[in-house]
C-alpha cells in the first residue's frame, strides 16, 4: 500500500471538492458530501488503497453517495436560488448573462442525478465513456444515453425559455 | 461543439469560484474523523452483540471489516435497533459470504494464528447457513507474501490478509471478515449453559489440554479448547478438527435459536460481556442481521474436504475439486453442489 490516507487526502481533496461542487450545485452540500466521502473512505482505507486506482474508487463512492442521498435538498436549493432571479429582465447585458447561465445551472439541477453526474464528468472533469461507465456503475452505452438524453433536456428547455 | 456543451462547460467554470478551500474541509474532516473513531469504539460493543446474534441465527462470525462489493459505504448506524426488528417484508436478494476466523493468541505467542478457518455463505433464497472448512495448512498464493499456509496470514497482516488471500483464491466478495479467539468461545459457552453436541470419535488429551469422550454429551466452557484445537490422534488429524469446529458451531446456533438469546437483548448483552475482549466485530451490521433475520432454518450445513492432498509444504486447496467448489458459491448454488459431492458434506 504505497499510498497513505493522509496523502491522498493532501493531494486529492481539492479536486473532489471542486467535483463534489459541480454535483451538488451547492458549496455547503458540497462539503458535507466530500466530508462524508472521506470519512467512509477512512474507514476502508485498506479497501480503497489496493484498488487499482484510489481517486477512481473514491470518486465512485462520493458518486453513489450523491445519487442515492435522496435527503439532500440540493435540487430545491437550487431552484429557489434560481427563481428569485427574476432580475433577469434587468437592464444590463452582463445581468442577463448572468442570469443565463444560473438558467443553465438550475435546468441542470433538475435532471435526474444520474444523468447530472454523466454530465459533470464528461463536461467538467472530461473523462472519457469507459471511465464515466466505471465510475458510475453502468455500460458505457448507458453513460452516452445519459449524456444525450440530458443535453437533449437542457437544450429543450433553453429552446423553450428563449 | 454544440451550444449547450459550450454553455455547460461555461456554467460548470464559473462554478468553480464558490468551490470552497481544502484546507479548512481538511480540517473539518479530521475533526468528524475523532468523533467517527469514538462511535465506532461503542459499535464494536454493539457489533459484538450482534455477532452473537448472527450465531444464534445461524452465522457465527466475530470481528469484521465490511466490504459492500466494492463499494465501502452505508455504515452500520441501525445496529441497536436491527438487533431485535422482525425481518424485513423485502429480502435481499444478495447472497453473502462472511470469513469465520477462528483465532489464538496463544501463550507465550506474540501473532495470533488461524486454527480455523471458514467460509460462511449465505445463499440469496437464505434456506441455509453454509459452512466451508479452508484447511489452514492450505497452500495458497497470499498477496504480496508469496505462497504460504493460510493459517500464516492472520499473523502476517491480520484479518484483512488472510480475507483479501481468501477473496483471491476463491473469486468469491467477501461481506465481512469475523475473528473469534478461544477465550470468547469459552465464555459464549458458558454464559450459554454449555452446547450439546455428539462427537464421533474421541479427541485424546494433548499440550496439557484434557481429552474429550466419543458420543453425545454438553460442551462446556472448559471443553472448548479440547475440542476446537485437539487434532493429534483424530483418524484425519485438522479434517475432524475442523469438522468438530463446525458441528460445534452449528450447535452453537442451534441452541441460542432454541433458547430465545437470538432474540433478547438482555441476554444478548450477557452473551457480551461473556465474550469479553475476544469477540471483535466490525463490519456492516444491518447488512448481516438482515440475512441473518431471513434465514429459513437455524441450520449450518458444514462442507470440507473429505481427504487432504497433501504435499510436503502444505495442503492442496486449488484442485479442480476446490475450484468446482469456489465456482458454485460464486454462483450461489452449494445445495446443488453438495448434492453431487456429498463426501464433503460433514454431518
Amino acid at each position: 500500500m504505497a499510498v497513505t490516507y493522509e496523502e491522498f487526502a493532501d493531494s486529492r481533496l481539492s479536486a473532489l471538492l471542486r467535483y463534489a461542487v459541480m454535483l451538488t450545485g451547492d458549496p455547503n452540500t458540497a462539503e458535507d458530501l466530500v466530508q462524508e466521502t472521506m470519512l467512509r473512505v477512512q474507514l476502508h482505507w485498506w479497501r480503497v488503497a489496493r484498488s487499482d486506482s484510489p481517486d477512481a474508487y473514491v470518486r465512485k463512492i462520493l458518486t453513489n453517495q450523491f445519487i442515492e442521498s435522496r435527503r439532500s435538498s440540493w435540487w430545491r436549493r437550487v431552484l429557489l436560488r434560481a427563481d428569485p432571479d427574476p432580475v433577469v429582465a434587468s437592464s444590463t447585458d452582463h445581468a442577463a448573462e448572468t442570469a443565463e447561465r444560473d438558467r443553465v445551472w438550475a435546468l441542470l439541477a433538475g435532471l435526474p442525478r444520474g444523468q447530472r453526474a454523466a454530465l459533470v464528468l464528461r463536461y467538467y472533469e472530461d473523462l472519457p465513456d469507459r471511465e464515466i461507465a466505471e465510475i458510475l456503475g453502468c455500460a458505457v452505452g448507458t453513460v452516452r444515453s445519459s449524456i444525450s438524453r440530458g443535453l437533449d433536456a437542457l437544450r429543450a428547455e433553453l429552446v423553450e425559455a428563449r | 461543439m454544440s451550444n449547450i456543451e459550450e454553455e455547460l462547460r461555461a456554467a460548470f467554470e464559473r462554478q468553480e469560484a464558490v468551490v470552497p478551500e481544502a484546507g479548512s474541509v481538511r480540517s473539518r474532516i479530521d475533526l468528524a474523523w475523532v468523533g467517527v473513531k469514538r462511535r465506532r469504539a461503542k459499535r464494536r460493543a454493539f457489533g459484538a452483540a450482534a455477532a452473537v446474534v448472527l450465531v444464534a441465527a445461524a452465522v457465527p462470525v466475530v470481528t469484521t471489516f465490511a466490504w459492500h462489493g466494492g463499494q465501502p459505504g452505508q455504515e452500520d448506524t441501525v445496529v441497536a435497533n436491527s438487533a431485535t426488528s422482525a425481518p424485513p417484508l423485502v429480502t435481499d436478494a444478495a447472497p453473502i459470504d462472511v470469513l469465520l476466523i477462528g483465532g489464538d493468541h496463544r501463550a507465550g505467542a506474540k501473532t495470533p494464528r488461524a486454527d480455523t478457518i471458514v467460509l460462511l455463505h449465505l445463499p440469496a433464497d437464505r434456506s441455509a447457513g453454509w459452512m466451508v472448512s479452508l484447511p489452514r495448512s492450505g497452500l495458497v498464493d497470499v498477496p504480496g507474501k508469496g505462497r504460504q499456509k493460510l493459517a500464516t496470514t492472520l499473523a502476517l497482516g491480520g484479518e484483512q490478509l488472510t480475507a483479501r488471500t481468501v477473496e483471491a483464491l476463491t473469486g468469491v466478495d467477501l461481506d465481512a471478515a469475523v475473528v473469534v479467539d478461544y477465550a470468547a468461545w469459552r465464555g459464549i459457552t458458558r454464559a450459554v449453559g454449555g452446547i450439546d453436541m455428539c462427537l464421533d470419535q474421541a479427541i485424546p488429551p494433548q499440550d496439557g489440554r484434557a481429552g474429550l469422550a466419543e458420543g453425545c454429551q454438553r460442551i462446556d466452557g472448559d471443553d472448548v479448547s479440547p475440542l476446537l484445537q485437539g487434532q493429534a490422534g483424530l483418524k484425519q488429524a485438522s479434517i475432524d478438527r475442523d469438522r468438530n469446529a463446525q458441528r460445534f458451531l452449528a450447535a452453537l446456533a442451534k441452541k441460542l435459536a432454541a433458547d430465545g438469546t437470538a432474540t433478547s437483548p438482555v441476554r444478548i448483552n450477557q452473551l457480551l460481556a461473556a465474550a469479553g475482549g475476544g469477540l471483535v466485530y466490525d463490519g456492516n451490521m444491518p447488512m448481516l442481521l438482515r440475512a441473518a433475520a431471513q434465514l429459513k432454518t437455524s441450520e449450518l450445513i458444514g462442507l470440507g474436504e473429505p481427504v487432504f492432498t497433501s504435499t510436503a509444504d502444505g495442503e492442496i486447496v486449488d484442485s479442480a475439486q476446490w475450484k468446482s467448489l469456489y465456482q458454485a458459491i460464486r454462483d450461489d448454488r452449494l445445495a446443488k453442489w453438495a448434492a453431487a459431492n456429498p463426501s464433503f458434506v460433514n454431518d
